[in-house]
């Protein structure tokens, strides 16, 4: 596991607290790829498919403009619950 | 066979994104839209497979035109709203569009800016299917 997917770890519970569904929210890290860190997500207790994937993508995106430097993206995967 | 499908979309996803760290010519763009729609398309194809609906004939898919409306009915109860469901059919249809013009009609450019909104709506639509597929 790289340390650039403890950061990320970190930086998505900070991220899922930020917006009030740290309850709701587990990042496992499953992989790396090339310089994507694939994380499978769970979110418990919210919403219908399409508003689980809108907060993945928001993530996706939150990251990248926190972390415009890093060559690691991320690829949030939707996990059972 | 679904989950194969399913694969083969996050696949190609990833595909798309990977080529978006090379230099952004002109035929990167294009290729790139087309790719986006074909990991949608996937996407909308494995879940169809996963519940149980069998494509016409020996085919091993619907057609571009008759996926987005075949997705509608059957999302059932798992997208709660019929607003979102019309909009994953269209944001469907609106890739294929962008998909065709990419591939076909050369005298359309395409720019950065396309590739953006594309990449956005086809990262939605694969992972809204995965969200379905983990329920």
């Amino acid at each position: 596991m790289p340390e650039e997917a403890n950061i990320a770890a970190d930086w998505l519970k900070q991220a899922a607290n930020q917006r009030g569904i740290a309850d709701k929210f587990s990042a496992t890290f499953v992989r790396t790829d090339s310089n994507w860190l694939h994380f499978a997500v769970r979110l418990s207790d919210f919403g219908d498919a399409s508003e689980r994937a809108t907060v993945l993508l928001e993530l996706e995106d939150a990251w990248d403009a926190h972390e415009p430097h890093s060559n690691w993206h991320l690829m949030l995967i939707p996990a059972s619950s | 066979m679904a989950n194969d499908t399913l694969h083969s979309a996050e696949m190609l996803l990833h595909s798309v994104e990977l080529l978006q760290n090379r230099p952004r010519r002109h035929r990167i763009i294009r290729s790139a839209l087309s790719r986006y729609y074909y990991a949608s398309y996937q996407a909308g194809t494995a879940y169809l497979l996963y519940r149980g609906q069998l494509p016409p004939g020996n085919r091993e898919a619907w057609t571009h035109g008759d996926t987005p409306g075949m997705l509608i009915h059957n999302l059932g109860t798992a997208i709660r709203s019929e607003d979102t469901k019309r909009d994953i059919a269209r944001k469907l249809r609106g890739l294929y569009k962008k998909r065709c013009e990419a591939d076909y009609v050369s005298s359309l450019s395409q720019t950065h800016q396309d590739l953006i909104d594309v990449a956005k709506t086809s990262r939605y639509l694969v992972k809204t299917i995965l969200a379905l597929l983990s329920e």
